[in-house]
């Protein structure tokens, strides 16, 4: 049907709203990125003046935060930004912050490479050496955080009280190659007796560290590291 | 459609022993239920986890069975572990009884009742339906609500969400006259 005079209009409004709104919304984040990047540029050029004044460089930060920059994209480690030790503060609040919200899937133990790829991966400049270096001044804290290693390469960050004994670091390992370990591979692998390898497995599961699974062709229970999750995700990227 | 990586995590598929990882892997569940929902438009669960269309087309094909059975990597979580979700989405609201055919299915709330009142009272304000008779077909499968969130969604469980505005004194349900609620006036 054709409508004339102002009932022509009814018809097409909605078309014409959403993209204007959607055209609008574009603007915006267009404008708020520019405006993120101006401040971090501002950020560099006045470092000294953030530096020495307390109260300009807090509400610098508070405003920062407000629209959304991450901290830790204004610090420059190299140059001395601010100071250099406000860098890994802020890397040492957010490692509490992952470390209490994953507690429950990992139980505890996170691997470095895991925390650099998958949680701070919005902050590209943070290496392995800064997350390392954040833990050690955490330790004044007496949270528990520690690194340890497995497997001579591969470091994870233990943020629960409970440390690990060495059989279930071992179990770790066999863990890191096929994300999963079961009393047989524990058996053929590190040659343990039955018995200490079903202890240690059923200690892991009690503790959260690891996920049982038996539907595995109705052979055996395997146990799962859960790191085995977010290092899937890696693998599609 | 975009599954959580947990979706292909073995051991999500057994009941784990350790009650706190048991509670993480159950909210895993319901955010995997409620994901998948929303992304497809879908409203009706059954009890063993299989999703039901409401409009003739097909479901797409790794939502033809339970969601509860992940083929890709052969696991299936047990029927008694799929109560156990199912009955602590039921608690805490994110899943209430009452399919449309069938009294064994449930509807999927993946906003709550609340939250969808108020998005169908906006609805009326922003096509300035306010003091108009609306039917709950143009409601929730009109040309209009194209866009919006409900559309699609089954008139039954439109009518148990419109209730909460008549409660508010916003709107009044007409029935037909087999005492089925068929339209809605919203003020």
């Amino acid at each position: 049907m054709k409508r004339f005079g102002v009932a022509a209009f009814d018809a097409s409004k909605g078309a014409y709203e959403s993209e204007t709104l959607q055209r609008q919304s574009k603007e915006y984040d267009e404008q708020l990125k520019l405006f993120q990047d101006r401040l971090v540029q501002f950020a560099n050029a006045h470092n000294n003046e953030l530096k020495e004044n307390p109260e300009f460089k807090a509400k610098f930060m508070k405003m920062c935060y407000s629209i959304g920059i991450d901290p830790l994209n204004l610090f420059d480690k190299d140059r001395h930004l601010f100071s250099v030790n406000d860098y890994y503060y802020e890397i040492c609040v957010k490692l509490i912050q992952i470390c209490r919200e994953t507690r429950d899937i990992n139980g505890g133990i996170v691997s470095l490479d895991e925390l650099r790829k998958v949680y701070f991966a919005g902050a590209s400049n943070v290496t392995e050496e800064d997350i390392e270096k954040a833990v050690e001044m955490l330790g004044s804290l007496d949270g528990g955080f520690e690194i340890f290693e497995i497997r001579n390469h591969l470091k994870f960050l233990r943020s629960v009280p409970t440390e690990l004994t060495s059989d279930q670091t071992k179990v770790l390992e066999v863990c890191s190659v096929m994300g999963y370990a079961s009393n047989s591979l524990l058996q053929a692998n590190l040659t343990w007796e039955k018995l200490r390898c079903k202890a240690t497995l059923n200690e892991m599961v009690a503790n959260g560290l690891l996920w049982i699974d038996d539907q595995c062709g109705g052979r055996e229970i395997l146990y799962w590291d859960p790191s085995w999750i977010t290092r899937s995700t890696q693998e599609h990227l | 459609m975009t599954v959580p990586p947990i979706y292909a995590f073995p051991p999500l598929y057994t009941r784990q022993p350790n009650a706190i990882i048991r509670n993480k892997q159950i909210d895993s569940w319901e955010d995997i239920l409620l994901t998948t929902a929303r992304e497809n438009g879908l409203w009706e669960i059954d009890t063993e986890g299989k999703f039901t269309s409401q409009t003739t087309q097909e479901l797409p094909p790794h939502l033809q069975g339970s969601i509860f059975s992940n083929e890709s990597i052969g696991r299936t979580a047990p029927p008694l572990f799929v109560k156990e979700i199912l009955s602590h989405m039921l608690t805490k609201g994110s899943l209430v009884q009452g399919g449309s055919d069938t009294t064994s299915a449930y509807l999927v709330l993946w906003k709550n009742m609340d939250s969808w009142a108020s998005l169908m009272l906006e609805w009326c304000e922003t096509t300035n339906k306010l003091g108009q008779v609306v039917t709950l077909y143009e409601l929730t499968n009109g040309d209009e609500s194209i866009g919006w969130d409900f559309h699609g969604m089954p008139q039954g469980l439109a009518a148990r969400c419109l209730r909460l505005l008549v409660k508010r004194g916003r709107a009044t349900m007409l029935q037909d006259e087999y005492d089925r609620d068929i339209a809605v006036k919203v003020i």
